[in-house]
């Protein structure tokens, strides 16, 4: 069995270390004896095949990388529609969220036009805005709890039509409220940084089972262990729901 | 008369707390006379434009301000700094009472001041200054700085037209602010004989901060600097710069620049390029390159910067990182990969506790490579940390360190830490963690 991963401009887009997720979704493909290509989109203007691809992935950037890259994939924008209307998976990490917005407001510098995937709009912070990250999601019909860190540069504001990736536990989200994220069918806007597959491979299992079924087989995950993750998850959370540092938004459930 | 009376307020808390607390004497009164009047450092009189150097950038600002201060003074300069490392507005304001006559007047000679980046901003408003020198721009203290390009902005919005700019050649942003300054010296080092190519499928560059396309590197000294261009705008480095480090040795500690040879005391890649910005500097300002190099004779490096101590027989080499700094971290990890003996190595992350909200982000270790350490001759790989030690093992499971090789200790008790490192056969143990914590565990070694 093959699946593909089309990764998209990890050279423009690669902050904080999110190159770990394409790494993640590599070794889950090892253990679980699934054959992984991976297709790299280096540069504006290189081609996409969104024909042959079960998994996308767009890391956050800085945020005047973004502009270029809206109008890549509106050249592309038909079979991008496509994909995600037929429930293909695209993962699109914290700041990349400024790529499907409807428009970007930023400060001292041009707004844009995103791509308006999703109804919402991304306005940039007068300042950065650092801490975890922990949320609840649904994930191809099962609840799971998700451990990450946030750097928010811009907040996403959500329309009355959109619908939310998670729901927080702790920390800050979308926009200083209890929703994390965007999710449109399997377009999964989040930011959820960490990396999100290597802290949360349950996560990433899920999305991988529920590729290899729709190609019509079975995952044998009875191998997959999941320890150093479990136990990560397990501190993560401890520290973040006791601690005394937290800001004055902390949500505790 | 306000200004009299704060300056006098301020040269008595700095008199108490040098002798109360020589630690926080680096910044506490400038900091308590800024609650008072928040342009208090614009009132200094006697300071001269062209005798104000300023130094800032991500990483290398002390070490580089450290070097020019050392260089001037060597060369028979006054000169007045902050080098202890108080790089923000308080840091510096402590620094000028304490250099100033009860008029306020700054006593003669070069001021040297190293710069936060977020701080620079403020301080241009209130200090004319016609020397600016940018070590580099890169990640760092993502909860404070978000991400390379916003601090790139802030200084494309605050260089002043009339300034002198001392710039990275080999740090795409950096030099990318070449346009903005009425001088621009380049400086930089030749292609390094250990330097980095990234070739995996997982290896990534930077955009470029001028078209926003891919920057790529021929080349890598260091994490994303080295030799680029820009295939898209045709952006690249300086073909030929005056300031260039060429002949670098690591093994006989030497390298040479403007036909000059000169001792070079590191291994690591950012240290010749802080010895490479000094040495523009004080040259272009007319210092002889061989009184310039007399001077590195007698060089010693403020505290922290790489350290050793011993330990039940075994000898221990701090490494400093920075928190949430990726280039730090690998800098320190390509100093262990270097050294062929046996040896353990100890890497402490720790919670992020700058400021409010402490977090637990570890996910800029994913910004570094760590295969170098799947060698036969690292003995074993400790993780410590309360909070983040499961997530450090996961990060070097990645990069293909088995686990058998790997101890977690869930705790930054520095007993426990050097019960573990007691345990190691290897007389050679690195240790890589911020400089805080090394403190800490520098504290439970019982002859510290």
């Amino acid at each position: 069995m093959k699946i593909k991963l089309t990764y998209l401009y990890p050279d423009l887009c690669g902050l904080y270390g999110d190159r770990g997720n394409a790494m993640a979704i590599k070794r889950l493909c090892e253990k679980l004896n699934l054959s992984l290509q991976i297709d790299r989109v280096n540069d504006i203007g290189d081609r996409i095949d969104f024909d042959h691809t079960d998994l996308m992935l767009l890391s956050p950037g800085e945020l005047s990388t973004f502009p270029n890259i809206v109008e890549d994939l509106k050249a592309n924008i038909e079979a991008l529609k496509a994909y995600i209307e037929s429930g293909g998976y695209f993962f699109a990490i914290g700041s990349s969220a400024c790529v499907f917005a409807k428009r970007v407001n930023r400060i001292n510098r041009p707004s844009y036009q995103g791509l308006d995937i999703g109804y919402f709009d991304c306005q940039e912070r007068k300042s950065i805005y650092g801490d975890d990250l922990i949320f609840t999601c649904e994930m191809v019909n099962q609840k799971r709890e998700v451990s990450s860190s946030q750097i928010q540069t811009v907040d996403i504001l959500a329309s009355h039509q959109s619908q939310r990736f998670g729901k927080i536990v702790y920390g800050y989200g979308n926009h200083h409220n209890t929703d994390e994220g965007i999710r449109y069918k399997n377009l999964i806007i989040t930011n959820a940084l960490g990396p999100l597959f290597v802290k949360n491979p349950w996560i990433l299992l899920d999305v991988i089972a529920d590729i290899v079924q729709k190609k019509g087989e079975k995952l044998d995950t009875s191998k997959i262990n999941f320890f150093l993750e479990k136990k990560s998850f397990e501190v993560s959370k401890k520290f973040n729901l006791h601690k005394k540092t937290s800001y004055r938004f902390s949500l505790k459930s | 008369m306000r200004f009299i009376l704060e300056l006098y307020l301020g040269k008595l808390f700095a008199f108490l707390t040098d002798r109360i607390d020589k630690n926080r004497g680096t910044s506490f009164a400038g900091y308590c006379i800024l609650k008072l009047d928040r342009k208090f450092i614009s009132k200094f009189k006697g300071i001269h434009k062209d005798q104000v150097i300023l130094v800032s950038g991500t990483n290398g600002k002390s070490t580089t301000t450290h070097l020019i201060v050392h260089i001037l003074k060597h060369n028979g300069h006054k000169v007045i700094s902050n080098v202890s490392g108080a790089n923000l507005a308080s840091g510096i304001a402590t620094c000028l009472i304490k250099n100033s006559d009860c008029h306020g007047r700054v006593k003669e000679g070069y001021l040297v001041l190293e710069v936060d980046e977020r701080t620079l901003k403020y301080i241009l408003d209130w200090i004319p200054a016609k020397h600016l020198l940018i070590t580099n721009i890169m990640t760092d203290q993502v909860a404070r700085n978000g991400y390379p390009e916003f601090i790139y902005n802030i200084f494309s919005d605050i260089i002043q037209k009339d300034m002198t700019l001392y710039l990275n050649n080999d740090d795409p942003r950096s030099k990318a602010f070449e346009s903005l300054g009425t001088e621009v010296v380049y400086y930089g080092c030749e292609r390094m004989n250990f330097n980095k190519q990234k070739q995996s499928l997982f290896d990534i560059t930077m955009p470029c901060p001028k078209c926003h396309h891919k920057i790529t590197f021929e080349y890598m000294n260091g994490s994303n600097i080295g030799h680029f261009y820009c295939s898209n705008c045709g952006y690249s480095n300086q073909k030929k710069i005056k300031y260039c480090v060429k002949s670098i040795d690591f093994k006989k500690g030497s390298a040479e620049i403007l036909d000059t040879k000169f001792k070079l005391p590191y291994t690591a890649s950012f240290m010749i390029y802080n010895y490479a910005a000094a040495i523009s500097l004080t040259h272009h300002l007319g210092n002889s390159i061989h009184t310039i190099v007399d001077a590195f004779q007698n060089f010693r490096n403020i505290e922290g910067r790489i350290e050793t101590f011993q330990f039940n027989q075994k000898k221990i080499f701090y490494l400093r990182m920075k928190q949430e700094n990726p280039e730090t971290l690998q800098a320190a990890i390509d100093v262990v990969i270097r050294d062929k003996h046996k040896k353990a190595v100890v890497i402490g992350l720790c919670v992020i506790d700058d400021f409010i909200p402490f977090y637990s982000n570890t996910f800029y270790s994913f910004d570094c490579q760590f295969d170098g350490l799947k060698a036969e001759t690292v003995e074993k790989i400790i993780c410590f940390g309360e909070t983040i030690c499961y997530d450090v093992a996961n990060r070097l499971i990645y990069d293909g360190i088995p686990l058998n090789k790997i101890e977690m200790i869930p705790s930054n008790d520095g007993n426990q830490i050097l019960t573990s490192i007691a345990q190691c056969q290897s007389t050679h143990v690195y240790l890589i963690t911020w400089l805080k914590i090394y403190h800490q565990i520098l504290s439970s070694v019982p002859s510290c």
